[in-house]
């Protein structure tokens, strides 16, 4: 027979319940709690932060000391750095939360040490040269530590990357507009997303934590959405394009995620962004029909049914994110 | 731990349990996960808003007030008369999400427009605090909106706190740091009155306004090291060593009540090395941990983060003073690593 584990909310209802009593309730929190996963959560936390500080120290300790240093002591202490965390990643084994740590440590010198080039030698070089060296350098690590922080790393520096190619290249040579810049990295994020999820149905372990669907959902549907308000808000501001592309970002959410991957925390991430910029368009329809600007009576009329329309939106989000999940859960059981 | 191994440990009625918790489920909003909540929350923020606006036009245009006394208590009638439908509405407790959502946005609305009428009213940001508190204290007593607690509970300790800058009052992160400590009583010993959402924004409360001080130079407090912020350094060490005699309890197990000793002791040495906002996430991740609650550990997680960014980077302090700093905590927290990893590969091993 398959009986449910006890959570925290029916833990809560019981106390409403006054079933269980106040001084009792935190141990009965404490008993219920998944043990082994929120042991192997403190684990990482204080390994995640015993080692940020650590390696924040050492960084500290060397900007101390920088300006007096040789730049072939400079290069020797960064390069010396990559190579002890590179072999210690080794012998501790990648496997390892302590071996992956050491190979994230890596690679975030490998642009501290491009970064000190660029200073030493004025190259001359657009800094988004400077972060598609690391992206491209770093690569081989990133696969072979099979770990999802360092994925994350990596994805960041890739997407600042883009975003100063975009910046300091294709806008300063009208190639896009300034809006367009979002779209492309949107597009990047939801390329990578669509590659976390064949690489997950090709049974790739390290990425099947929600997290890593979760932030990619929410960046990219971030992305589109932030210019098709500017549209919605100004339709001088940008193109109709950004309105359709976001469309296309979220049906195609919603669609794999309601169908395909059932997974209801990144459908109610897109449900959420749906339900916002519906209320932008209701905003801006009230403005272009009674219009917020034309005497006392459509000001009033329009603040009233901007607010019915925003209820109405929020309910509708709720309703419909309460009844599917029940349909989520069903699914899954 | 299932519902029936729950009931034995605790000597619960079996059937009184389940009938609560099926009861418990019908309630769609308190059975809606966080994030949803948090979801509908903003969308009645944003009509709350265009409410106030709605409210505050409706003076303007209409009535043709242009602030004073008389706008002050003009805008507390209107208020009230948001109000009164808004809290009359949840009172039925109808299932209707529609009509929850417009009542919870009009009662909210209606509870800032009388404090800010109150506050036009006596040109006093005080009075507006001090009238929020008992439309505050009526919702979290009498309606079962979680999300109108929420931001009635917000929206009263924000006034508060602006009152408090007003009485040019110098100790902002030292009060908050206690309304953390009252926010973890509420979450360790629950009433049987629902306050998790008041609970919860008296938790992030002391974080937010440590950020809120970073921006705001002028509220009495910065960052630094050896003069300022022991005062809630003391309240979050001492909060991180309740927390940690509060595990305590719950475990009958010698070895394991050792190791929470020498965690109780760390977090506490970390309390005096962290900032104040930094110590508050060491308790709230102390907290996660020990309830399992996923919001507070994601909570916890972001806000140290930040906080030690932040701090290293604004601390006046020469940059081998803070390699020093950093480097006691990296040991300290990465002991305690190896003291877990230790526990658990031995009872693996067991």
């Amino acid at each position: 027979m398959n009986v449910k584990r006890s959570n925290l909310s029916d833990l809560n209802t019981l106390r409403r319940a006054d079933l269980v009593p106040a001084d009792r309730y935190a141990e009965a929190a404490y008993r219920i709690r998944d043990h082994e996963f929120w042991s192997t959560w403190a684990l990482r936390v204080l390994m995640a932060l015993g080692s940020g500080h650590v390696l924040g120290a050492i960084i500290f300790f060397f900007a101390f000391n920088w300006a007096d240093m040789p730049v072939f002591a400079k290069f020797a202490v960064l390069q010396g750095g990559i190579v002890i965390t590179a072999l210690g990643a080794l012998i501790a084994g990648i496997d390892r939360p302590v071996g992956q740590s050491l190979l994230i440590a890596a690679s975030v010198l490998t642009g501290v040490v491009l970064a000190v080039f660029g200073q030493i030698y004025q190259t001359g070089a657009d800094a988004y040269q400077l972060f598609v060296s690391w992206g491209m350098l770093i690569i081989p690590w990133v696969l072979i530590s099979r770990n999802a922080a360092h994925w994350l790393v990596w994805l960041i520096v890739v997407f600042i990357a883009i975003g100063l190619y975009c910046d300091q290249v294709l806008i300063p040579f009208k190639s896009i507009e300034n809006t367009d810049a979002y779209l492309i990295l949107g597009s990047f994020l939801a390329v990578a997303l669509a590659a976390r999820e064949v690489a997950v149905r090709l049974d790739t372990t390290w990425l099947v934590p929600s997290w890593t669907r979760y932030v990619l959902v929410f960046a990219g549907l971030a992305c589109f959405f932030l210019v098709a308000l500017l549209y919605v808000l100004d339709f001088e501001a940008t193109t109709s394009l950004t309105v359709l592309a976001f469309l296309i970002a979220l049906g195609a959410s919603l669609a794999v995620y309601r169908f395909v991957l059932a997974d209801f925390g990144a459908f109610a991430i897109a449900t959420g962004f749906g339900g916002f910029f519906l209320m932008a368009v209701g905003g801006r329809l009230i403005a272009e029909t009674i219009g917020f600007d034309s005497g006392e009576f459509s000001i009033l009329a329009s603040l009233a049914l901007l607010t019915i329309w925003c209820v109405a939106i929020t309910a509708g989000m709720g309703r419909t994110l309460i009844v599917l999940r029940q349909q989520f859960v069903e699914a899954r059981a | 731990m299932d519902l029936n191994q729950l009931c034995t440990a605790f000597g619960i009625d079996r059937t009184a349990a389940e009938k609560a918790i099926a009861e418990g489920n019908q309630a769609a909003e308190r059975d809606a996960p966080w994030f949803v909540q948090a979801l509908m929350g903003l969308g009645s923020w944003i009509a709350a808003l265009v409410i106030i606006a709605f409210g505050g036009f409706l003076l303007v245009l209409v009535f043709d007030m242009k602030g004073g006394e008389s706008f002050g208590v003009a805008l507390c009638v209107l208020g009230l008369l948001f109000f009164g439908p808004g809290y009359f509405m949840l009172r039925r407790n109808s299932d209707g999400i529609f009509a929850n959502q417009f009542g919870t946005a009009i009662a909210a609305a209606g509870q800032a427009m009388v404090a800010v009428g109150a506050g036009f009213a006596a040109d006093s940001v005080v009075a507006a605090a001090l009238v929020s508190i008992p439309f505050c204290i009526l919702i979290a007593m009498v309606l079962e909106s979680r999300t109108l607690q929420a931001m009635s509970t917000a929206w009263t300790v924000i006034l508060g706190l602006l009152a408090l800058g007003n009485l040019k009052f110098e100790y902002p992160l030292e009060l908050t740091a206690l309304g953390v400590a009252a926010g973890v009583f509420l979450t360790l010993r629950p009433p049987q009155r629902d306050l998790a959402p008041s609970a919860m924004v008296l938790l992030v409360l002391g974080p937010i306004v440590a950020i809120l001080t970073d921006f705001r130079a002028d509220f009495g407090v910065n960052y630094t090291f050896f003069f300022a912020g022991w005062g809630p350094r003391a309240i979050y060490g001492a909060l991180s060593a309740y927390l940690f005699y509060a595990l305590w309890q719950c475990t009958d197990d010698r070895q394991a009540q050792i190791r929470i000793a020498l965690f109780a002791l760390a977090a506490v040495v970390l309390s005096f090395l962290l900032p104040p906002g930094g110590s508050a996430a060491i308790a709230l991740m102390i907290l996660a941990f020990m309830l399992g609650s996923h919001l507070l550990a994601l909570l916890g997680i972001l806000l140290q983060i930040y906080f030690l960014s932040k701090y290293y980077y604004d601390l006046d302090l020469t940059l081998l003073t803070k390699s020093m700093v950093l480097m006691a905590a990296g040991v300290i927290i990465l002991g305690l690593w190896a003291l877990m990893m230790r526990t658990r590969t031995a009872e693996q091993a067991a």
